[in-house]
């Protein structure tokens, strides 16, 4: 697997995706910080450095999404998949070889944000907020959610040889669970009772009625439980530090993550390669 | 014989399409054998089986004397390489840059002899040309290029020659012949163009509907095929009848040619007509072709 990793990483040093990503996702992180600097000068707004700090996550996964289904689906289009299965090499260690080269291109776009946020945040943001050792965690937990996200673009970019529907359907894919993950939190986050207002005798009145979409023990074990496993539910969770089962999110990504390089590696190699 | 490559009842099956039907074939070391076959008879299937890209429905096959479903057949596919329908080449980097990335894929310590491969193919002068530019024939040359990567000892070629231009064609064999003859290497193709490919297998493997039809060396070819002699008279009647006197096989094409199929004395000839006041214009000798042979072997219809 090490000459594979050698020449995926080589290939990953000259992919013009890659480093246009890294540039965007570097300037991103400059520019929140900026924008957070000038709300702090013109509102005096208390802007703490580690309140967007898990924004990279969330950009490296959509990153990941581009990149993987680009940089394996490349390896189809052209037909070089051919050249290492031709001499002799595993289909599982050319499965592995990709995934780790896609989870250190997903870790290096949620450094370059890391790198633009706290090098320019150390000096123009407020200090932390939350203590270090959450900081911490969150961390982990976006690590591990990354790695999930890359599991899972891995797998349908291996597994689709076409270049472009791979690349369409990861996008999607990001998308839809970004969304759908969204709406699990809105609803999670429903209050029990809503405001009701009527007028009385001529006097407004405010009256507590049950409200319908809020969602009762059972559906909310099941809401909590698809956030929790989708990597989509778990940048959420980080986005807004409102993290309901800190220790559990990262076993929930590790489990994700080999279930779907389970079968993706089952899969490819029953796969005939054209 | 040291065979290189063998299959022994090698099946694929597709749903309900059998491409490959209990195919048993046999590479020589030092050989190349060319594959011929209409399309759809099952010369790509058996490529990519060979190559490992998919695995037999049923069958084996054995390359370097290591079964295709042993553990150290990893180990006996680094010997070859192969170009399998299209050339397997990153389009966004130039013929060096590829040669780079297959000598990291094959965990080569240094990339000596990059620029020999290169020249070899004709493409040491490409320099920083993506190969997104190249030629067809030029993207072929790479890809055998890559494929030559490690030395191999088998190369697998699959119509190496669609596409190209005369030139390319020309080009494409003057390569495989240098590469057997200079580097010793054992090379299978699969051509359509049956002309081009008698112009360089040693041996050849004719396959139909997914079955062998026959093995031949080259040599046992050119026995196999008839020669004639194609003779232009002024009076096919006349020459009918020397024909019969002699004793020999002929077949009347036109008023005024025929073919004779034996060896002859031209002058015996020409004096038996003169008797019979038909004067013989020419006389030239003709070979079966590969071509007709393969359709002599696999009937008719739609041919390679």
């Amino acid at each position: 697997m090490r000459k594979l990793l050698s020449a995926n990483f080589s290939r990953l040093w000259r992919d013009k995706v890659f480093w246009i990503g890294m540039a965007c996702i570097f300037g991103y992180g400059c520019w929140l910080v900026s924008t957070r600097h000038g709300n702090m000068l013109r509102f005096e707004s208390f802007e703490p450095l580690d309140s967007r700090l898990m924004d990279g996550f969330a950009f490296a996964g959509g990153g990941a999404a581009i990149f993987v289904s680009l940089f394996l689906g490349t390896d189809y289009s052209d037909g070089t998949i051919r050249n290492k299965v031709i001499v002799g090499h595993k289909r599982s260690a050319i499965y592995w070889a990709n995934w780790v080269t896609g989870v250190a291109a997903a870790l290096l776009l949620a450094g370059a944000y890391l790198l633009a946020y706290c090098g320019l945040g150390v000096f123009l943001l407020d200090a932390p907020a939350s203590p270090a050792a959450q900081t911490a965690a969150f961390f982990a937990i976006g690590l591990f959610a990354l790695v999930a996200y890359v599991s899972l673009f891995t797998l349908l970019s291996m597994l689709l040889t076409k270049r472009s529907s791979s690349g369409m359907l990861c996008i999607l894919l990001f998308w839809g669970l970004f969304i759908f993950s969204g709406m699990l939190q809105s609803r999670l986050d429903a209050p029990e009772l809503l405001p009701q207002f009527a007028m009385v005798d001529g006097v407004e009145q405010v009256e507590m009625v049950p409200n319908p979409q809020y969602l009762q023990p059972g559906a909310r074990r099941v809401c909590q439980f698809l956030m929790n496993l989708f990597p989509s539910g778990q940048t959420i969770e980080l986005l807004f530090g409102n993290v309901v089962h800190l220790f559990r999110l990262p076993v929930y990504s590790a489990a994700f993550s080999a279930a779907t390089t389970a079968l993706g590696i089952f899969a490819f190699r029953k796969k005939d390669l054209k | 014989m040291n065979y290189v490559l063998s299959t022994d009842a090698l099946c694929k099956q597709y749903g309900a399409f059998q491409a490959l039907d209990a195919l048993s074939m046999h590479v020589p070391k030092g050989a190349i054998y060319g594959f011929v076959g209409r399309n759809g008879a099952g010369k790509t299937t058996l490529i990519r089986l060979v190559c490992g890209l998919q695995e037999p429905t049923s069958g084996t096959y054995t390359l370097f004397g290591q079964s295709g479903a042993g553990r150290d057949i990893g180990r006996a596919r680094r010997r070859m390489g192969a170009v399998v329908e299209t050339p397997s080449i990153y389009l966004d980097m130039t013929a060096a840059q590829n040669l780079r990335q297959q000598y990291r894929v094959l965990g080569l310590p240094s990339f000596d002899g990059l620029e020999e491969t290169l020249r070899l193919v004709g493409l040491a002068d490409t320099g920083r040309k993506k190969a997104r530019d190249f030629s067809l024939g030029m993207r072929q040359r790479l890809g055998i290029a890559v494929a030559l990567v490690g030395d191999p000892d088998l190369l697998v070629l699959d119509e190496p020659a669609n596409g190209l231009d005369p030139q390319g064609i020309v080009e494409i064999r003057e390569l495989l012949l240098r590469l057997n003859r200079e580097r010793q290497i054992t090379v299978l193709i699969s051509s359509h163009i049956l002309d081009e490919l008698s112009k360089l297998a040693t041996h050849y493997g004719f396959i139909d509907g997914g079955r062998m039809i026959q093995e031949i060396s080259a040599e046992e070819l050119e026995a196999a095929c008839t020669k004639c002699v194609r003779a232009e008279v002024s009076d096919t009647k006349a020459l009918a009848r020397v024909l019969e006197d002699m004793g020999v096989e002929y077949k009347i094409l036109t008023d005024t040619a025929a073919d004779i199929y034996a060896r002859i004395s031209i002058s015996r000839l020409a004096a038996a007509l003169a008797e019979e006041g038909c004067e013989l214009l020419s006389a030239k000798e003709r070979d079966e072709s590969l071509e007709s042979y393969f359709i002599g072997l696999v009937g008719g219809g739609e041919h390679a």
